[in-house]
């Protein structure tokens, strides 16, 4: 078993979901570096989440002073210890997280982030280079050339070269920037003061992954420009629909890409 | 044959009750984490296959999988598939230009399987 490559787990995984009929396939575990969080609905979610039991909790820059030790060097949830929420403090500039121990008592934990979230951004980049591991290369050149079907040749080329392309919404009017590994970006020309030539505002940034994602990461368990495929079809089919499905990010998050 | 009885005919098939012979056969893609992207024939001449086909398009549905078929409208979500008719049922809007006043309404629409370009994509959410 140590000898397993992610390209024998992949093939494995890919051939079980072939004999049991799971046709949008078996997500791929990478450990616990990189939880695999499922829909609510997936068959596999409770299995997925057992992987992520114990969470290590890191905070803050190692010179900040900080009144409990914990907070310094990280928190191991127990399996007796859930967290049930969690949200970041502008006005602290800290992640709090809410435990909920086995007897219903609930207790915060508050890690300290970097001023300008930096760090958290550069966080999701290294995950989102170890989610690489699950992806396989000839699925995403299948999925590009499906992607290259529904796209102008201008669109191509700008997603060829840059990872992203614009379209416009003909019902709505808004104009989408979809990126490959980034939540979609939602754009309007309708100001306060009215419709302006040349400029448009950011309405939300819209992240999205069918089946599921890798935790602190901006990689799904699709291959990346499979992701880019369900925004589109989303967005052009039902387009409500996709802003009520997607999770909408303040754009000063890190989770957002900007 | 007589007008009631096309008419008779016409309400069946309105009412999803008639079955059709399946000629020619559809294609249903579906985003696949190993594969990327896993092309599905459905229906086809043999019963079996059709059979199969309806199966596979109940269930997909049943799990939450999101259909999105190409008609001459552009890309639209299914609603519904009626295994009786081999269709699937999506949502269009209808202009009545009836005078005084243009309406639009929602009405239902039926696509045929066979023919037809489907894309399927697995149960999605918030990320």
């Amino acid at each position: 078993m140590a000898d397993l490559t992610h390209e024998d787990i992949r093939r494995g995984l890919d051939r079980m979901s072939d004999f049991i009929g799971e046709w949008q396939g078996i997500p791929i575990p990478l450990g616990p570096e990189h939880p695999v969080i499922l829909h609510d609905r997936h068959p596999l979610r409770e299995f997925y989440r057992s992987e992520t039991e114990y969470e290590i909790v890191v905070g803050g820059p190692a010179d900040e002073p900080v009144a409990d030790l914990e907070e310094a060097i990280g928190r191991a949830a127990t399996r007796d210890e859930r967290i049930v929420n969690s949200w970041f403090c502008w006005k602290l500039n800290v992640d709090v997280l809410i435990y909920q121990r086995a007897d219903g008592r609930a207790f915060a934990v508050k890690v300290p982030r970097s001023p300008d979230r930096s760090m958290d951004r550069m966080d999701l980049w290294f995950r989102t280079l170890g989610a690489s591991d699950a992806w396989d290369l000839d699925a995403e050149y299948r999925a590009r050339e499906k992607l290259r079907g529904h796209l102008s040749e201008r669109q191509w080329r700008h997603y060829d070269l840059t990872g992203s392309f614009l379209e416009t919404s003909e019902r709505s009017r808004l104009t989408y920037m979809f990126r490959r590994l980034r939540p979609t970006i939602a754009l309007t020309p309708r100001w306060k003061e009215g419709q302006k030539v040349d400029s448009m505002r950011m309405m939300a940034v819209l992240c999205m992954h069918p089946i599921g994602y890798y935790g602190r990461s901006w990689g799904g368990c699709l291959v990346p420009s499979d992701d880019v495929i369900a925004h589109l079809l989303f967005m052009r089919s039902d387009e409500a629909g996709f802003w009520k499905v997607a999770n909408q990010h303040e754009a000063r998050a890190p989770e957002a890409g900007l | 044959m007589s007008i009631a009885k096309q008419r008779r005919r016409k309400d069946r098939r309105r009412s999803g009750i008639a079955e059709f012979d399946i000629a020619s056969t559809g294609c249903l893609e579906v985003l696949s984490v190993g594969k990327g992207d896993l092309k599905l024939t459905v229906g086809g001449d043999d019963p079996e296959d059709t059979e199969r086909a309806k199966a596979l398009i109940t269930e997909m549905l049943q799990k939450g999988y999101a259909i999105f078929v190409e008609t001459d409208k552009g890309l639209t979500r299914v609603k519904r598939f009626n295994p009786k008719r081999m269709t699937y049922v999506i949502s269009e809007i209808v202009e009545d230009a009836i005078p005084p006043a243009k309406t639009r309404r929602v009405a239902d629409k039926h696509v045929p399987v066979a023919g037809s370009k489907a894309t399927a994509i697995g149960r999605t959410s918030g990320g």
